[in-house]
Parts: structure tokens; sequence; C-alpha cells
């Protein structure tokens, strides 16, 4: 155990890190440590089969982001008994990130992020007052062509005078990226998330495995399959998914037919 | 008689629109005062002799017996107007949410405007009075009712306006390594919500002092005061008014602080601890109507330019209840203007 411990150790801080971190802020569904740069925006959006999704907007503060959006991964159900994949409950969403790069501290430092994540406007269905709140912390690191993420969440969420109170639970994820395909990066992640019930509140894990290709400098796409605790196979659902990167202070893209 | 007043009237404003001042004598050209008296002040006006090569415009080299022609341009003396005047970042007289040792300049009007997940919406205005006073007219949504003690929502009251005059002296002015100190007075108007009527007013004493370059602490007292006025005993026909002081006087007496980092050029991480009145209309006990509660917040500064801020980061309003769905994301844009210093320098 111990020799494992000191060979991981040894990998951790031989791995040549990024010259620069990647950008996108969660894998799938759980968070990842990358922050963006300072004054960059980081925008995504996806839908799944059910014709529900996500739309968000991250923007770089240097050693902080910012996230605005709306997303579907917290659920609802009044009859679980029956229905046990629940109805998704579109929910404004808003996170503050802080966090140090890879290396920032010392030679092979894992990025580090604390964040927070919480939810506005949730009113006008029918979880009166819903409201979700994570906070995590997660370390992520470079490791050759994989990308590992690493952490844990305390998760509270609540509608009306119902709630679950501050519970812990882990949370993981990796990036990989094989060498013969550079743009591709196979996906795959694991964290818990809430599920409002008639009259309590519990959490379910989420699992989502799937491929992002990077089909443009500033700009990728993502399929992927998430599963839920409470769901059979057949409700799994399929998510297309579309990031977007763009920093003014930067120089734009070059036209990449005259790269040509 | 009329056309003669409109005439003469005409002339008087075309005369006013075009006159100017005479400018003052330069000191040992012999002036125009000396020019009266000298010779032949009249024949050197328009002589080929004062103009040889000399330009039209500008004034003429004169010796000691030849009058300055008081009309002539005078050489441009150096009084910039834009640019004598210290411009560019300011040390912020608020953390996030607790107020600093460290006072706006003269003239310099800043502006705060923020909103958060839980709905709520701030602005804050100030303005430098004389390098030693701030006043500053602001809407806050810090002060928070709720029915029961046991109630687990707490709302915000809002907007809940309030004005503050904060006076100190900057950092090292009196002697070295003199942190920055301010007296501040805050106090709102009254809020009728929901038939109560509230009113808050904080007393604050707080100091600042940069730690090197990139570093900076703040250590505060604050003494507190608020009113509660309306059905409070659950009876509507019952009306009654309580207030802080009534109570325990140490209960009125709560220390704050923040530090700031600066890890980045232009990025600062802030940290803060204050406190936030809190009303509870139907709780048993008085000591529980109205209570002080801790609230913690945590953010990023991140400098657009030198007169624009975006501030983010997470504010936990009552963080010695540990609930966490309580807690808020907010953004928040400061704005610094240096333009009526300029226009106040100008006058000078």
């Amino acid at each position: 155990m111990n020799r494992l411990a000191l060979i991981l150790l040894v990998v951790l801080g031989t791995a040549r890190a990024a010259t620069a971190d990647p950008v996108i802020g969660r894998v799938l569904t759980a968070p990842t440590a990358w922050l963006p740069e300072q004054g960059t925006l980081v925008g995504t959006a996806g839908v799944d089969r059910r014709g529900d999704g996500s739309v968000l907007l991250a923007y770089g503060l240097g050693l902080a982001s910012i996230e605005f959006g709306t997303d579907t991964d917290v659920r609802g159900c009044t009859a679980c008994d029956g229905d046990l994949k629940g109805d998704a409950l579109w929910l404004g969403r808003a996170a503050f990130r802080l966090g140090a790069r890879q290396d920032a501290w010392f030679p092979g430092m894992p990025a580090v992020v604390v964040g927070l994540r919480n939810t506005f406007a949730a009113r006008g269905h029918k979880f009166g007052g819903a409201r979700v709140t994570d906070a995590y912390l997660v370390g992520s690191r470079v490791l050759g062509p994989v990308r590992l993420h690493i952490g844990g969440s305390v998760t509270d969420g609540g509608f009306r005078q119902v709630s679950l109170g501050p519970t812990v639970r882990p949370l993981a994820g990796f990036e990989w990226t094989p060498v013969p395909y550079p743009k591709t990066s196979v996906l795959g992640d694991v964290m818990w998330i809430p599920k409002l019930e008639l009259d309590h509140v519990k959490l379910e894990w989420v699992a989502g495995w799937g491929v992002r290709y990077q089909a443009l400098k500033y700009g990728s796409i993502e399929l992927a399959v998430r599963h839920r605790q409470d769901e059979g196979l057949q409700e799994s659902t399929v998510l297309v998914r579309v990031n977007g990167v763009w920093n003014p202070r930067r120089d734009p893209p070059k036209n990449r037919i005259a790269d040509r | 008689m009329k056309k003669v007043c409109g005439l003469v009237l005409t002339t008087v404003l075309i005369s006013a629109a075009i006159a100017r001042a005479q400018p003052p004598p330069l000191p040992g050209d012999g002036g125009g005062g000396d020019g009266g008296s000298a010779t032949g002040s009249g024949a050197q006006i328009g002589s080929d002799a004062a103009t040889g090569d000399q330009p039209l415009t500008g004034n003429p080299p004169t010796g000691p017996d030849q009058p300055a022609d008081p009309y002539a341009n005078q050489p441009a003396v150096d009084t910039p107007r834009h640019s004598v005047t210290p411009r560019g970042p300011i040390n912020m007289p608020e953390v996030l949410t607790t107020p600093t040792g460290w006072l706006l300049p003269a003239a310099v009007i800043y502006s705060r405007t923020s909103i958060d997940t839980g709905g709520g919406v701030t602005s804050d205005w100030r303005v430098g009075l004389g390098d030693v006073a701030e006043f500053g007219l602001a809407t806050t949504d810090a002060v928070r009712e709720k029915m029961t003690l046991q109630d687990k929502q707490v709302d915000r009251i809002q907007p809940y306006v309030t004005a503050s005059f904060r006076l100190g002296v900057s950092e090292d002015r009196l002697f070295e390594h003199q942190p920055g100190i301010t007296l501040g007075f805050r106090k709102s108007f009254e809020r009728n919500h929901d038939n109560f009527r509230t009113r808050i007013a904080e007393l604050t004493l707080v100091a600042s002092k940069h730690l090197g370059k990139n570093t900076a602490i703040h250590l505060g007292g604050a003494f507190w005061d608020a009113s509660l006025a309306g059905a409070i005993d659950g009876d509507p026909e019952s009306r009654r008014e309580m207030t802080l002081h009534d109570g325990d006087f140490k209960d009125q007496i709560k220390v704050f602080g923040g530090i700031e980092v600066r890890p980045l050029p232009r990025s600062q991480i802030l940290v803060d601890l204050g406190w936030s009145p809190e009303f509870c209309y139907y709780c048993s006990e008085d000591k529980d109507k109205i209570r002080l509660r801790p609230t913690l917040s945590w953010g990023v500064r991140y400098a657009v330019a030198d007169f624009m801020n975006l501030e983010s980061g997470v504010r936990v309003p009552d963080i010695a209840s540990a609930n966490l769905l309580d807690a808020q994301i907010f953004g928040q844009v400061t704005f610094t203007s240096w333009a009526l210093r300029r226009a106040v320098d100008s006058l000078k």
C-alpha cells in the first residue's frame, strides 16, 4: 500500500502539466478544478433526448470564476412509486469557484478549486421554493494523456419547509485523450445530486460517460450518456452538448484555412 | 424706445460674451501699471520697431523703459487641467460587506451595484469629502425577517435605504505605519414592512493596514442599535415598540474584520466577517426579536479597468446556523470617478 502511494506521488510529481490548464469547469456532471483564464468567457449548451438540458456561461476572474445559467440536473417526483425517473426541474444556477492552478504553489501540485453552486429563480413548479446548494472541493491533475478529478461535496437541498440537511459525498471524474486522437477525449464521472420527492429530499448518484471532440480551437462538442440511481438502463439519457471559449483580450483564432 | 433698449441690450450681451479680463502684468517686465508712466508708450504700439521680426502673437521683448503690451498673448503657463489630479485605482471603502479604514479621496464618486442569487439587488453611492470624510446613500438587503424562531426560511427586507457618514485619517498620515482609521455612522430610514416598522443604526470604528504591497487587513468594532414596532406580541390590538438597546449592552457590540490578498496584479481575494440585524416578529422572548447574525463573505475583486471592478463571491448571511441553503452567490460592479474632482480642480 505504501509502495503504491509512493509510486502515485512520484507519478504526480513528475507528470508534466499542460502549459495552460483546460478551461471547462466540469466533466459531464462533476466539477473540475479548471478555471477559465482571466477575462475568458466559456459557454455551454446541451440538450438530452427528453428535451432537458442546460445553458451555462462562465467568466474567468483570474483566481476565480463565476457561472450563471440553468440546468435540469435536479429532478423531482410527486408520484415516485410509479414514476421513478421523476420530472426534470429547470433551475436557475449560479456558481462561484475560487482556486489555484496546477503547480501554482509547488511542483506537482494539482489544480484545486473550492466552489459553491446554488439555485435561484426556482419558483413556479410543483416544488415551490426548490433550492439546492453544493459546496465542493476538487483537485484536478494532468497525468500524461489522462486528466483526473477527485473531490468531495457537501450538498443540501429542499423545498418549502422540507430540507435534506448538509450531506457529504465524494465526486470523481476523468478525461482521457488518446495519443493518436489528440482532439478526442473520453469522459467519465460520478456525482451525487438531490432528488426532490413528495415529502423529503434524497441524494441519488449520477454517472456519465461520453466523448468530447475538440472540433475547433475555440469550440468542442460532447456526446454522452448519463445514468441515475433510480432509473433503469432504458431510462438513461443521451445528451449532446457544445462548448465555446472566447477571450476578447487574446488574439482571435487564426483562420484555419489560411493555417493550412 | 423699445428698439433702442433692444439695441443696447444686444450690444451689452455681445460685448459681455467677447469681453476678457485684462491679464495681470508679468513681474519685472515693466507691467501695465508702469506702462502708464513710461514715456512714449503710445508710440510703441503698432510701430515697426515694436514688431520687426517678432511674431504678431506673443509678447515681444521689452526693455526696462518699454512698457509691456497688456493685450499681447501671454506665454502658455504650464497648468494642465486634466492630469494634475491623481487618478487610477483607490483603496476601496468596503471589503465585501464590511467597511474599511480607507476613505474615498476628495470629490471622488464611488458606486456599487450588486445582485445575488437570493434575489437581492442593492446599490451604494458615495462621495469623498476633503480626504477626511465620506458621505453615502445606499440600499441594503442585509436586514432580514422571519415570523417565528423555528422558521427555516428567513426573508430579506428590501430595499432598505441607509445613509452613512464616515470620517477619518488615511494610512501613514499622522505617523509612519499608522493604519487608516475611520469612524462611521450608518442609519436607515424607517421601513414599514408587513405592518412592522423597523430601523437600524450602526456606529463603526475600523482600522486598515497594508502589510506589504499585496496584503491588507481590516479590524473594527461596531455598536449596533435597532428598533421594531408593531403587533409583536401576536395581538393585533396591542402594538408596541422595542429596541436592541433595551437588552444587554454587550449584545450591541460586535467585532468585524476582513483581509485582502492580491496574488495576481489585477485580482484580489477578499474575505470578511460582519454582522446583520435579523427581526423575528412573533418570537416569544424579546431578546430573540432583534438579533445580530454573523455574515461571512468571500470572493474575488477583478480590476477590469482603473475605474471599474468586478466583484463576485459567496455570502452566507447567518454562518452560525450553518445553513448551506442560505448561501448566496453575488456579483457586483463598482465604478470610481474622478470627474467631479477634476471639475473642482479646474475651478481653482
